[in-house]
C-alpha cells in the first residue's frame, strides 16, 4: 500500500502538467510538490487562508469555525476579504477535522500550521504533499509570508504587494514625520475589562510590523519584558504606557471607536486618561483585531490608513505643545 | 499433649512511631493446643497476632514459626505453615463462595497448576467443616455477615496449615455459629494443629482455650490455664470490672457484679 | 461450580476455566471483529464493503483508492482497539490495587503527568514535536512512580487515592497556568487535544502502540494471579501467601505503562477504565483472570464505538472519542456510585 501512494502522486503531477519541486518546510520536512499547485487546501483560516487568498493562489478549501449561529466562517479572511464558504469549500471545522473529507477534495497541496496541526502531519501527508507553516517561530511576519509565497510559486505577486506597501509606507511616513523630527513612541495595550487588567504586547500581527516600519519607537517597558511577547500589568502602572500614540484592538460584537477604549479605561483606571498624553492629544487608535492580527498586506494598509487619518486630524506627532 | 512450640514471640517490642504497642512480650503457642489471647481494647492482642503472622516486623525481639525466624521465610512458604483469619478484609461481591474458599489454596498453586483434585478435596472438606457446602455457588454479595465469616473461616481451613491464627473469629456470628466456629477451632487443635485466637468473650475463652494469655497495655499480664489466669483480681486489674466467679459444671465463668446486683 | 472445566497436561499443568467466561469471551471477540470491520467501512467517504473485503483478503490486488482511504481508517481502528484495551486494563488494575471501585488512570496522576510533560515540553521548553510523545511517556511513568512512593510513605489504605488526586489536581493547575500565560491560542489547542482524539493516529502510532502492547502482554497475563489475593485486603493477601508489598507497586507500574503510551498518542480517556471494568464484572463476576480479558475487550469495543460515532454522526465536525466516552462515563459513574455501598 505504501508503494501505491507515490505512484498516485506521480500520476496527479503528470495530470497537472507541472514539474515537481522539493521544498523544505518550517518543520524541516522535505516535501515534493507541484510547481504550480492547483488544488490547495488550507487548514488554518487567519494565517494560511488569508495569505494564500491574498496571493491569488488557487485555494480550493479552508478550515472554518462555527459561529454562534452554527454557520462556519473563516476568521480573518472574512473580515479582510469578505471570503466565505460560497467562494471556497469547507475543508474541516477547525480543531475537529474529518481527514476523509479533506481527502475527498483531492487536494494537490495541503497547507497546515505548526502547533494546531503538527500531530496530524503524518496522516495529512498520506493524502497529499503537506507543508507545515510555523507562524510562531519569532521570525518577522513578512519573512514568513515570503516563504509561503515561494512555496506556492507566487513570489512575483508577493513582491508586487510588498512594493505597493512600501510605497504607501513612504508616503505616510513623509506626511506624518517631518524630516528631523524625533520618532514618536507607541504602545499596544489590550484591556480586559472583566478582570480589570491590561496586557502590554511586544509584537501584534501586522500592527507592530507597520509601526516599526514607520520608525515608531516602542515604550521602554517593552524592552524589559525579556523574551515574552505579552505582559499583564496592574492598572496602577498604566503610566508606563504613556506613549505618543496608543493602540488597542477590539473584537466583535464591539464596533471600535475611541469611546469604547475610554469606557474601558474609566472602568479599570479611573482618572488615568487625564494624565496620558495620547488621550489628551486624541491619538488613541482602536483597530479590529481580526484585520490587524493576521499577516496580510491589506491589514498593513489598514494600519497605515488608520495612523494617517488620526495623525492628519490631530496634527503632527512629536512633542505637541 | 505438650508437643513442640509452633509459633512464638520472644521479648518482642513493637512501636507505631514512638508509641510502644507491645513491650517485651514473650509468648509461645504449641502444636495441639488452643491458645486464647484476651485483654481490653488496645491492649496489643491483635498486634501480637499480626506479629506472629509475619505481617508486622518487631522493633526488638524475634518471632519464630516452627523454630525459624519469620523474617527469613518467604510469604509463600510461611503461608503453608501458618494461616490467618484477618479481622476484616475485602469481600469482592461478585466472587463465588467456592472461589473464595479456593483462595486458601493460593500458596499451594502456581500459575499453570491450579485447583488440582487435591486442592479441590481440601476446599470441599473445609466447606463441609464450616457447613457452607450448599452455599458454594452463591456470590459473596448475597451472603449475610455470619455466612461470610464462615466462608472466610473455610478459606483459612482450606489453607491446611499447621498453625491457625484467628483474629476475633466470632465477630458477626450469631450464638449458634459462634460456638460452631469455636468447636471447629478446638477440633483443629485436637487434631494436632496450633490454634491461636484473639477473643473478646471471657466465657468463650474459658470454655475453649487450653491456655489463656491475658494482655494489658502492651504487656503480658498472665499466662496459663484459664482457671489460673482469669481470677477476679486479675480481671479487675486489667478490665476495671468487678466480677463474681461462678462454677458452671466444672468451668469457672465470670459475670460482672454490677449486672448481678 | 457448574460450567467449570479443567485443562490438564501432565503433572504441571492443571488449569480451570469456566464455560460462561469462554462464551462471553467469544461473543465479545466476535462483536469486536464486527466493530472493527465497521470501523474500516464507515466514514464520510462511501465505500462498498466488498472493496474493503478485497483489500483485507489476500486474493488479488486492492484498488489504490481503497488502499489510500484505509491509510486513514486502519490506524484509527488499531489505536482504538489497542488503546481502549490498554486504558481499560489499567483502570481495572488500579481498582484492584487501590481497593476502590471508582479508580481510574486519572486517579494516579498518570494521565495528568503525561499531559503536563507534553505541554511543558512543547510550550515552555520548545521540545521538538517528535520528542513530545516519548517525553510524555516518561513524565507519566515518573508521576505514577512518585505517587506510589509517597503513598508507600503514608501507609494508609486510601493514601494512594488521596495522593494521586492531590498530584493530579496540582498538575492540572500547573497545566492551566501554562496555558493561560501562553495565550488563548495555546489554551484552545490544549483543550482540543486533552479530550482524547484518534484523528491524528497514524500507522507509525499504531505500530508503536502495538509494540507496547506486545511488551506488556506477558506481565498482563501474569497479573491476574497476583491480583486475586489483593481483593481480600493486604493482611489476608499476605497470609494467603501473596506478597502485596511487592505486587502492588509492580502492578501499579504496569498500569502506568499501559496508559502512558495511549495518552501520549491520543490524549487522556477519562472513565473508560471505570465503565469497562464494571461492565466486565457484571458479565463474569470477580475472578481477575476472567475480568481482565473481558475488561480489555469491553474497553476496546467502547473506544472503537465512540470513535466511529464521533466521526460519522456529527459531520462535518468530528467529535473526539474521548468526549463521547466521558459522556457515557459520567452516566456510568453515577450508576456505579449509586450501586457501590458506603
Amino acid at each position: 500500500m505504501s508503494r501505491l501512494l507515490p505512484a498516485l502522486l506521480v500520476l496527479l503531477l503528470l495530470a497537472a502538467g507541472a514539474r515537481a519541486r522539493d521544498i523544505t518546510d518550517h518543520e524541516g520536512y522535505r516535501v515534493t510538490l507541484p510547481d504550480a499547485p492547483r488544488r490547495i487546501v488550507s487548514l488554518h483560516d487567519w494565517t494560511l487562508t488569508v495569505m494564500a487568498h491574498e496571493l491569488n493562489a488557487p485555494l480550493l478549501a479552508s478550515t472554518g469555525r462555527l459561529g454562534p449561529d452554527g454557520v462556519p466562517f473563516m476568521r480573518g479572511a472574512r473580515e479582510l476579504f469578505g471570503l466565505d464558504f460560497s467562494q471556497v469549500a469547507l475543508a474541516a471545522i477547525f480543531g475537529r477535522p474529518d481527514l476523509e473529507h479533506i481527502r475527498s477534495l483531492k487536494p494537490d497541496l495541503i497547507l497546515a500550521n505548526s502547533g494546531d496541526n503538527t500531530p496530524l502531519r503524518a496522516q495529512l501527508a498520506t493524502i497529499a504533499p503537506t507543508l507545515m507553516f510555523d507562524a510562531e517561530s519569532g521570525r518577522p511576519p513578512l519573512a514568513l509570508y515570503a516563504d509561503l509565497a515561494g512555496w506556492l510559486g507566487r513570489t512575483a505577486r508577493f513582491e508586487a504587494l510588498k512594493a505597493a506597501y512600501e510605497r504607501r509606507l513612504a508616503e505616510v511616513r513623509a506626511r506624518i514625520l517631518p524630516p528631523g523630527a524625533p520618532a514618536p513612541t507607541y504602545a499596544v495595550m489590550l484591556i480586559n475589562p472583566r478582570d480589570g487588567t491590561v496586557q502590554v504586547v511586544r509584537t501584534y500581527g501586522v500592527l507592530t510590523t507597520a509601526l516599526d516600519d514607520l520608525g515608531f519607537r516602542p515604550m521602554p517597558i517593552v524592552a524589559g519584558m525579556g523574551r515574552s511577547n505579552r505582559m499583564t500589568i496592574s492598572p496602577e502602572l498604566i503610566d508606563a504606557l504613556d506613549a505618543d500614540i496608543l493602540f488597542t484592538t477590539y473584537l466583535p460584537p464591539r464596533h471600535g471607536g475611541v469611546e469604547e477604549v475610554n469606557a474601558d479605561m474609566d472602568r479599570i483606571a479611573p482618572g488615568a486618561r487625564a494624565t496620558m498624553k495620547a488621550f489628551a492629544a486624541g491619538r488613541v487608535i482602536n483597530l479590529p483585531r481580526y484585520e490587524v492580527y493576521p499577516v496580510s498586506f491589506r491589514g498593513l494598509h489598514r494600519v497605515l490608513e488608520a495612523i494617517a487619518a488620526t495623525v492628519h486630524e490631530t496634527g503632527s506627532t512629536g512633542d505637541a505643545p | 499433649m505438650n508437643r513442640g512450640v509452633a509459633a512464638e514471640l520472644e521479648d518482642v517490642t513493637f512501636r507505631y512511631g514512638a508509641h510502644a504497642v507491645l513491650a517485651g512480650v514473650s509468648l509461645a503457642a504449641r502444636a495441639g493446643e488452643m491458645l486464647a489471647i484476651i485483654g481490653p481494647n488496645g491492649c496489643g492482642k491483635s498486634t501480637a497476632l499480626r506479629l506472629m503472622a509475619g505481617l508486622l516486623r518487631p522493633a526488638r525481639g524475634e518471632v519464630r514459626v516452627e523454630g525459624e525466624p519469620v523474617a527469613r521465610l518467604p510469604r509463600r512458604q510461611l503461608a503453608r505453615r501458618l494461616a490467618l483469619l484477618a479481622q476484616s478484609g475485602g469481600t469482592p461481591a461478585g466472587m463465588s463462595v467456592a472461589d473464595l474458599v479456593g483462595m486458601g489454596r493460593y500458596a499451594h498453586e502456581s500459575w499453570l497448576r491450579r485447583q488440582t483434585p487435591d486442592d479441590r478435596a481440601k476446599v470441599d472438606a473445609a466447606m463441609a467443616a464450616m457447613e457452607i457446602t450448599r452455599l458454594a455457588g452463591r456470590r459473596l454479595g448475597e451472603l449475610s455477615g455470619g455466612q461470610l465469616q464462615r466462608v472466610r473461616m473455610a478459606m483459612v481451613l482450606a489453607q491446611d496449615a499447621p498453625i491457625l491464627l484467628l483474629d476475633e473469629p466470632t465477630n458477626h456470628l450469631d450464638l449458634r455459629h459462634q460456638y460452631a466456629l469455636l468447636d471447629v477451632a478446638r477440633a483443629q487443635a485436637r487434631a494436632g494443629r496450633c490454634v491461636v485466637a484473639v477473643l473478646h468473650d471471657l466465657t468463650q475463652a474459658s470454655l475453649y482455650a487450653d491456655r489463656i494469655a491475658l494482655m494489658h497495655e502492651g504487656r503480658l499480664v498472665a499466662e496459663g490455664a484459664p482457671g489460673a489466669v482469669l481470677t477476679t483480681a486479675a480481671i479487675e486489674q486489667v478490665y476495671g470490672v468487678r466480677t463474681r466467679a461462678i462454677d458452671v459444671g466444672g468451668t469457672v465463668v465470670h459475670l460482672p457484679e454490677s449486672a448481678l446486683s | 461450580m457448574s460450567g467449570t472445566r479443567y485443562l490438564s497436561a501432565g503433572a504441571h499443568v492443571h488449569l480451570p476455566f469456566a464455560l460462561r467466561f469462554l462464551a462471553i469471551l467469544a461473543l465479545l471477540g466476535l462483536l469486536l471483529a464486527g466493530a472493527m470491520l465497521c470501523g474500516l467501512w464507515l466514514g464520510s467517504t462511501d465505500l462498498p464493503l466488498s472493496r474493503i473485503l478485497r483489500w483485507l483478503l489476500p486474493f488479488g490486488p486492492a484498488d489504490a483508492d481503497t488502499a489510500a482511504l484505509m491509510q486513514l481508517r486502519l490506524p484509527r481502528v488499531i489505536v482504538a482497539v489497542l488503546g481502549g484495551a490498554m486504558v481499560a486494563a489499567s483502570g481495572y488494575l488500579l481498582q484492584v490495587i487501590s481497593g476502590n471501585a471508582l479508580a481510574d488512570p486519572g486517579l494516579l496522576g498518570i494521565s495528568q503527568g503525561t499531559v503536563a510533560t507534553i505541554l511543558l515540553g512543547g510550550v515552555v521548553f520548545g521540545v521538538p514535536a517528535a520528542w513530545l510523545a516519548p517525553a510524555g511517556l516518561g513524565g507519566g511513568l515518573a508521576v505514577g512512580a512518585l505517587v506510589l512512593l509517597l503513598a508507600a510513605r503514608l501507609q494508609a489504605v486510601n493514601g494512594l487515592i488521596l495522593i494521586g488526586l492531590a498530584v493530579s489536581i496540582s498538575l492540572g493547575a500547573v497545566v492551566e497556568i501554562i496555558m493561560v500565560s501562553g495565550g488563548i491560542d495555546q489554551f484552545v489547542r490544549y483543550m482540543s487535544w486533552s479530550h482524547g482524539t484518534l484523528t491524528a493516529a497514524s500507522m507509525a502510532d499504531a505500530a508503536r502502540l502495538a509494540g507496547w502492547a506486545l511488551v506488556l502482554a506477558m506481565p498482563l497475563a501474569a497479573a491476574p494471579r497476583a491480583m486475586a489475593p489483593l481483593l481480600l485486603g493486604s493482611a489476608q493477601a499476605a497470609s494467603l501467601g501473596a506478597a502485596p508489598h511487592l505486587s502492588r507497586p509492580l502492578l501499579t507500574l504496569l498500569a502506568a505503562a499501559l496508559v502512558a503510551p495511549v495518552v501520549a498518542i491520543a490524549g487522556p480517556f477519562a472513565f473508560l477504565g471505570l465503565i469497562a471494568a464494571h461492565t466486565a464484572r457484571r458479565l463474569v463476576g470477580d475472578r481477575p483472570g476472567e475480568v481482565l480479558p473481558v475488561t480489555m475487550l469491553t474497553g476496546a469495543l467502547l473506544l472503537l464505538a465512540a470513535d466511529m460515532a464521533g466521526r460519522t454522526l456529527f459531520l462535518p465536525m468530528v467529535v473526539p472519542a474521548g468526549l463521547l466516552v466521558s459522556v457515557a462515563g459520567v452516566i456510568g459513574f453515577l450508576a456505579v456510585a449509586r450501586a457501590v455501598p458506603r
